[in-house]
């Protein structure tokens, strides 16, 4: 066996072990892979790295839900996950996954102000995704933008200049349609609410309701649907200090 | 003859906290004995509590479970002494305008020469002085006492009608005479034995054969029996001189320019560098101020995340500062200091485990090694830490940080992959070594870089991990806490993940819909068809409920602030399209899950957030 053949070979190995940490070049644009097999197994095929991929939809489509399924997965798996929330919606109960994953909140710098709504939330939005592609911590970068819609084309050729030294992928999160300025995307995923909706039934009437997720995937002028349904366990999280009683006598 | 004044701040320890954190105020604080990495500990002791948690019924030596059983709004911070020694070193140093002797006995009890104030307004206005500055200081409730001797001075700020209380001179045993016994700073034996006796005033304690006393009680009834008359040697003394690390720089023209700006302060930063590292310090906190012909217009402290000398680190450090915040005009003069510092120090981990070694290993690094690449000494060294906070502060990298937990990495590796959930005894498995992970990344070199960054941009609370609380309304089941703020900090009750894991929960967190909610909560208009909504209306736009779930209903512990909701999961779809797409599949689907709450208290219902 060759040299280049025997360093190929344990260059597998190590990124068996340490995955993301032994790409160079071509191999770098490996993806990761979200844990949603509907997602996965399809024409998306996970999460590329060193690219933008953007997920879009109504301000309730599901899309939230997906992405945090794949925030766990991948935080299980050990990577590190960025979260920009730019317009500070996000619940803290509903994302305490782990500590490999961060959420930067802008909406806490406007307290009392009126103005900076727009325009300089997008710059410290921007401002911060580029800084955690620089720093090359991160394995995953969401850029939550909410309603925000104006990112130009020269904002895209940035931020894939500063993919192009890091070994994150980057999703932008945006609530609305697709934007056909978004050149730059690599995969591009649109959500909806599909028409299947599950009602769990309780003792006197519907307990919870869960809709099927439609997602369409847009890649290399390829174009998919699927469906995805989330699952509905509920966790424990209440009375977990169980109190040691005191039995010791007191003193007299 | 000598006249010593005494400054007393009651609870300085609370009065402390509420400084910096002004939100702490009129709340019922307590202060915590414990300190542990895993979180605060129900089963820990109160040291300390405000006057808020004490009509509340809290007392010193309470477990916080008993204090929260009484009080569930009581907050709660650990003891932290460096914060206590640093806030009476500024309060002595403020003080010195008043009196040149000054000195700090124990947290809250200054004591200052009050000799030769004849001619200076006399005694009188010497109190409100001194309960001015340490007014200003952030210290309103404080107590003065003047008295010969440093003893009588204290006993008189005990005096709690009084701000202050003047003893007048060579009196000093008549006032303390009738005063009860316990003013002594004796034993609590000594003190039940002269009870025993009979002797309830340090009137009567005086009377007593001092031999006797000596021969009973040794050298403790000595020190109590020369204190009861009025006899005490202390005294204050000259403040130790305090080492500053300053520099100013006046320029022959304006500039406004980032790139000069930078230049004039890299000089000045060097030199103030150098004079730390001779002095074997590094920076704490920086303050840059800028002027414009002798008028100072602008002054920012700058915090530094972890202690530093390293002249291009801080030059990046207040770059960052300008960028975030330019300068509104042009400046002819600039000054530096350092406001802050502490000793240097550098100290050894484990390579394997992460686990600090005895301070007896403790050494410097020597400057060679500091030049060495970030990522080559990963594997070989450890952090350096201040003595203060004993935390590792600089140089591992991602791989090295990799290295430490490798066992773990090799379970980690192609779970996300292959799109596996992992197992929950390879969970189990590599949690500990995932820890050690997390701790080394947080302390490698780009990851304090960027939080500096953030810091310095953004804010402290910018940068945050959410963290799961054990509350059951669902605004307060959560909560974001800074990356750098470990989670005793914070009155968290964080869920106990194993207690969750061992009762058969694995793989909960990512399960069920997410809900983003609205910054307030979006008032709505209800149509009600028996005791459900059947349309709503919200921003002018009338929406049919489709499904409605039953309501879940929560409301507040009976003592604290009443409340009452009941949360609703509605699918609502805009009337206007109503039914314009029902039956379609390819279609997509217009409707939305909000969650809609009725609010008993306010007797309105309420959209609190939209399920995504």
């Amino acid at each position: 066996m060759s040299i280049q053949a025997q360093v190929a070979t344990l260059k597998q190995h190590l990124e068996q072990l340490f995955p993301g940490k032994w790409l160079s070049g071509k191999e770098r644009q490996q993806t990761l892979l979200t844990g949603i097999t509907e997602i996965d197994r399809n024409l998306n095929r996970g999460l590329a790295r060193q690219r933008i991929t953007e997920w879009t939809g109504p301000a309730s489509s599901g899309k939230s839900t997906l992405l945090r399924a794949a925030i766990a997965n991948w935080c299980a798996s050990g990577f590190r996950v960025a979260y920009v929330d730019t317009e500070g919606k996000l619940m803290a109960a509903d994302w305490a996954l782990s500590e490999k994953f961060w959420v930067v909140r802008l909406e806490g710098l406007y307290k009392g102000e009126q103005t900076p709504k727009g325009k300089e939330r997008a710059q410290n939005a921007l401002w911060s995704a580029d800084q955690l592609l620089r720093s090359n911590i991160f394995d995953v970068i969401v850029l939550d933008l909410g309603e925000i819609n104006h990112l130009s084309s020269r904002i895209y050729a940035r931020l894939q200049h500063s993919l192009g030294r890091s070994k994150a992928a980057l999703l932008i999160v945006r609530d609305g349609a697709p934007s056909s300025s978004a050149w730059g995307c690599h995969t591009q995923l649109s959500f909806h609410w599909g028409n299947a909706v599950q009602c769990e039934a309780g003792l006197d009437g519907i307990a919870n309701i869960i809709p099927a997720i439609q997602c369409h995937v847009w890649r290399d002028g390829l174009s998919q649907t699927t469906e995805a349904t989330p699952d509905s366990h509920v966790s424990n999280r209440l009375f977990t200090h169980p109190q040691v009683p005191d039995r010791r006598t007191p003193k007299v | 003859m000598s006249r010593i004044a005494c400054l007393r701040i009651p609870r300085f320890q609370i009065a402390v906290h509420r400084k910096y954190e002004p939100a702490l105020k009129s709340k019922p604080l307590v202060l915590l004995a414990s300190k542990s990495s895993a979180g605060v500990s129900n089963r820990a002791l109160i040291l300390m509590c405000s006057l808020e948690a004490n009509l509340r019924h809290i007392y010193p030596g309470m477990k916080l479970s008993e204090a929260r059983a009484v009080c569930a709004d009581v907050v709660w911070r650990e003891r932290d002494d460096k914060l206590y020694t640093d806030a009476q070193k500024k309060l002595v140093r403020t003080l010195i305008t008043c009196s040149p002797k000054v000195t700090a006995e124990e947290p809250g009890l200054f004591l200052l020469d009050a000799s030769g104030l004849k001619h200076l307004g006399g005694e009188g206005k010497f109190c409100r002085d001194v309960l001015k500055l340490s007014s200003q200081s952030g210290f309103i409730d404080g107590h003065v006492g003047i008295a010969d001797s440093a003893f009588a001075a204290m006993v008189a700020t005990r005096f709690k009608q009084k701000r202050w209380y003047l003893v007048p001179g060579e009196e000093d045993a008549s006032f303390l005479a009738p005063l009860p016994i316990q003013h002594l700073p004796v034993s609590e034996d000594m003190q039940e034995a002269l009870l025993g006796l009979g002797i309830k005033s340090m009137g009567q304690f005086a009377q007593l054969p001092e031999n006797s006393l000596v021969e009973r009680f040794g050298s403790e009834g000595s020190i109590a029996y020369a204190l009861a008359l009025g006899r005490d040697p202390r005294r204050p003394t000259l403040p130790p001189l305090q080492r500053e690390f300053q520099c100013s720089m006046e320029l022959g023209a304006p500039v406004e320019l980032l790139n000069e700006t930078l230049f004039v302060l890299k000089s000045m930063l060097d030199r103030l560098m150098d004079e730390l590292k001779q002095a074997g310090l590094w920076a704490d906190e920086l303050i840059v101020s800028f002027y414009n012909d002798n008028d100072k217009f602008d002054e920012r402290p700058i915090k530094l995340i972890r202690p530093s000398n390293h002249g291009k680190f801080l030059l990046e450090v207040v770059k960052l500062s300008l960028e975030a915040q330019p300068l509104k005009r042009e400046f002819t003069g600039v000054g530096l200091a350092v406001s802050r510092f502490s000793e240097e120090s550098w100290e050894q981990i484990s390579y394997r485990t992460g686990e600090e070694p005895p301070a007896a290993k403790r050494g410097r690094r020597t400057e060679a090694s500091r030049d060495e690449d970030a990522g080559a000494l990963a594997a070989k060294y450890s952090e350096p830490t201040t003595a203060r906070s004993r935390r590792p502060a600089s140089v591992l990298s991602r791989g090295g940080a990799d290295a430490v937990s490798d066992g773990a990495l090799v379970s980690k590796s192609s779970a996300a992959r292959t799109g596996e959930e992992p197992s929950a005894a390879k969970r189990g498995r590599r949690t500990e070594a995932s820890r050690d992970e997390d701790a080394g990344v947080l302390k490698s070199e780009p990851t304090m870089l960027l939080l500096q960054r953030f810091m310095t941009r953004l804010g402290e609370e910018a940068l945050v991990h959410p963290m799961a609380n054990d509350q059951y309304l669902p605004e307060h089941a959560g909560v974001w806490l800074p990356v750098l703020q470990p989670p005793a900090a914070r009155s968290v009750l964080p869920v106990n993940a194993d207690y969750t894991r061992q009762n058969g929960d694995q793989e909960a967190p990512a399960s069920g819909l997410v809900c983003r909610n609205t910054p307030e909560p979006i008032p709505v208009f209800v149509e009600l068809q028996g005791a459900y909504p059947a349309a709503i209306t919200y921003h002018g736009q009338w929406y049919l409920v489709k499904k409605i779930t039953m309501p879940e209903r929560l409301s507040g512990l009976w003592w604290e602030r009443p409340v009452q909701k009941s949360y609703y999961i509605a699918l609502i779809e805009p009337k206007k399209g109503n039914g314009s797409n029902a039956g379609s599949a390819r279609e997509p689907a217009n409707y939305s899950l909000v969650l809609l709450v009725r609010d008993h208290q306010e007797d309105g219902w309420f959209l609190e957030g939209f399920f995504d």
